[in-house]
């Protein structure tokens, strides 16, 4: 475990402060009072000299509500009313809990910047006498040429001049099965390099490359505060100076009333009601709060980036947490995009792989994704046509080496609702090819862990037709669907839904969706390398198809939600008690101490839980 | 213009709050904020000001935590 040079100061500090605490303990044991009061004191002093030195310089910056300020008093209160080995234990304890803090808080913040350093530092670049020099990353522009050695990452997006090698693109896509990658080839930063040495021409500079996206993504999340972190802040501004208010009133008031009331003379009185005072500042400690919740939901951020779920601020854990619809779009989210040759029906004497291979022959030179889909169904061995004519609007019709003429296009009659094109052969007809497109594996799954994790409906948008709606709806298990949208209806029936009072998620690929995307509670994009606009207005980013970790997502978020909530009333609720406990002098300064680094090693360590949360899945 | 700094030992929420209150007050500066998480301190302000900024920053700062640097990245 490696200190920091405050960290350091801090545990010499309680080393030297726990050493002459027990001396001044064995002094005690031996009726030597003063030398015992001397330890003690010089415990106090050992241990809390740095946070008297805070003090003093907000009183000089004339902001001296803190802690710093509440232990100085305390401890030099307690050495006013001669107990002595309170005021040693006052400063060694709460430097124990300053450390612990300050080390639960570096913990995360390591475990998080370890999973969010996408980008090397340097790169080789090849400098204009054909040598390579190492260069910080950050000063790559376009057109540079760089060498990425086999295990390097790469960084920034770039494109393979030379050499081929196998690219691990987990970070940046999610995809577990490394990609082959030769020249020519567009590389994102952020990936590995598996295999061999590439070098290539920088495309973006780093901030603009994919890594850099992602972490720009990430690194922005701390801006917006959540409710919860607001109101802490606000509550740890009133409630020190409320405290200490408070003790001074019960130090100087009380004894004066009840003097003047009942004429027990005030010396006697000021001494035991201070005492009490005292143990209420010590209490009064806002740090459990002030630190436990924004870690909290640090830690929460830091664990969904870490599962494939960028989230842009700890407010929209909020928000994740209290969804309770979750709207879909069909076509990139919950289906791939991609069409398939679903089925073939047969009008004429040829069977269904004739009718196939004939078809692929006549698209095979065309672009279109149906042309594709008939294509890849045809498998390798697709004959070439002769010629080639296209028919407009129509489809496609080619003459093949054997003399027969396949014509490819849109059914006279509508068959069905889905994807069809029919086939005819010399003139006849030979059979409708229908498509459809391939229902993303995840999808069920996720739609199911959602129901599970309490999201009551699961909504389908889409442009297309209600019978391939239906099918997605079935296949994915959703409950409502709504086909047949133009872009701007999908908006409205998003308006319509978050007006009728539901909290709503959208998750769209972002192709003609973002303003769904910005209006819905949380707008969820998917692929870190999808379209720009759908990124920026998305408040959440999935790295790619894998709706599960959408269910993960919200799961994590309202189990954040739970950690921070349970820590607010928890520490609240402790800190309350043992003030009025301190009050009534139930509890006196020892318990005190106690009592408030105890809530605060507590509370951090059950924050520093969401970091760790969800490993057995 | 936007600058961002690395603040080296920064353990307490709320010396963050205060680095970014200090940070704000300084003289030309229109926009200062401490994200205590990520240890980043982002600072606006005019261009040509910037070099006098920087070193009252690193003033500001160390008033609030001795300890912490400050570095631009």
């Amino acid at each position: 475990m490696q200190f920091t040079r405050s960290q350091k100061r801090r545990l010499f500090s309680i080393i030297s402060g726990t050493a002459f605490f027990i001396l001044g303990c064995a002094f005690s044991l031996l009726h030597l009072e003063i030398a015992g009061a001397v330890s003690f004191v010089a415990a106090g002093v050992a241990a809390g000299y740095m946070c008297v030195i805070q003090a003093v310089r907000g009183i000089a910056s004339k902001d001296f509500f803190d802690e710093n300020m509440l232990m100085t008093i305390a401890a030099v209160g307690a050495v006013l009313l001669g107990e002595y080995p309170e005021c040693a234990a006052i400063m060694v304890l709460y430097q124990v809990g300053e450390l612990f803090q300050s080390i639960a808080v570096r913990k995360s913040r390591r475990a998080i910047s370890e999973l969010s350093n996408l980008c090397p530092d340097t790169a080789e670049v090849l400098q204009a006498d054909g040598t390579f020099a190492e260069v910080p990353s950050a000063q790559l522009a376009p057109e540079d040429i760089i060498r990425i050695a086999p295990g390097g990452r790469i960084p920034a997006d770039c494109v393979i001049v030379s050499g081929c090698t196998a690219i691990d693109t987990s970070p940046v896509t999610g995809e577990s099965v490394p990609r082959d990658a030769a020249p020519g080839e567009t590389i994102y930063s952020g990936c590995l390099n598996k295999s061999g040495v590439i070098q290539a021409e920088v495309l973006r500079p780093v901030q603009d490359s994919a890594a850099g996206r992602i972490m720009k993504l990430t690194e922005t999340a701390g801006e917006r505060k959540t409710r919860s972190e607001a109101f802490i802040t606000r509550f740890a501004k009133i409630y020190t100076p409320a405290v200490t208010g408070l003790a001074a009133v019960i130090a100087f008031l009380i004894p004066l009333v009840i003097w003047l009331a009942v004429g027990t003379p005030y010396g006697e009185l000021f001494p035991e009601w201070s005492r009490r005072a005292l143990s209420m500042l010590v209490i009064s400690c806002p740090c459990a709060l002030v630190i436990s919740v924004p870690l909290g939901y640090f830690c929460g951020l830091g664990n969904a980036s870490k599962n494939g779920v960028l989230i842009k601020g700890s407010a929209f854990i909020d928000t994740m947490a209290g969804i309770d619809t979750a709207v879909f779009d069909k076509t990139g989210t919950l289906t791939l995009g991609t069409l398939t040759v679903e089925s073939i029906d047969i009008q004429g004497a040829f069977t269904k792989e004739e009718i196939l291979s004939l078809a692929a022959a006549a698209e095979r030179h065309s672009t279109h994704p149906i042309a594709k889909a008939i294509c890849g169904a045809a498998g390798d061995d697709i004959r070439e046509p002769v010629s080639v004519q296209e028919i407009a609007g129509t489809g496609v019709e080619a003459v093949l080496a054997d003399g027969r003429t396949v014509r490819v296009g849109r059914p006279r009659s509508e068959a069905g609702d889905a994807t069809a094109v029919q086939v005819w052969i010399d003139g006849c007809s030979a059979g409708i090819i229908l498509l459809a497109d391939v229902i993303n594996p995840a999808a069920n799954d996720a739609l199911r862990q959602l129901k599970a994790g309490g999201v009551a409906q699961t909504v389908i948008l889409t442009g297309d037709n209600a019978h391939a709606a239906e099918r997605v709806k079935t296949a994915v298990g959703a409950d409502v669907v709504y086909a047949g949208l133009m872009p701007e209806e999908k908006y409205e029936k998003i308006e319509a839904l978050c007006e009728s009072g539901k909290k709503l998620m959208y998750v769209g690929d972002g192709i003609n969706d973002a303003p769904a995307l910005a209006r819905a509670d949380v707008g969820v994009a998917i692929g870190v390398l999808g379209s720009d606009a759908a990124v920026e207005t998305a408040d959440a980013v999935l790295m790619d198809l894998d709706l599960t970790r959408l269910a993960y997502g919200v799961r994590l978020a309202r189990k954040t939600i739970g950690v921070v909530r349970g820590n607010i009333v928890f520490a609240l609720g402790t800190k309350l008690l043992v003030l009025a406990l301190a009050a009534l002098n139930l509890v006196g300064m020892w318990g005190a101490v106690l009592a408030d680094v105890g809530v605060s090693i507590l509370a951090v360590s059950n924050s520093m839980r969401l970091l760790r949360y969800g490993k057995k899945r | 213009m936007i600058k961002t700094f690395k603040l080296t030992e920064l353990d307490c929420p709320v010396c963050a709050n205060k680095m970014q209150e200090a940070v704000a007050k300084i003289e030309g500066v229109t926009q200062a904020r401490v994200d205590f998480l990520a240890t980043k301190l982002t600072v606006e302000a005019e261009e040509q000001d910037f070099t006098k900024i920087v070193k009252q920053i690193g003033k500001a700062v160390r008033k609030v935590e001795p300890d912490c640097e400050v570095i631009e990245i």
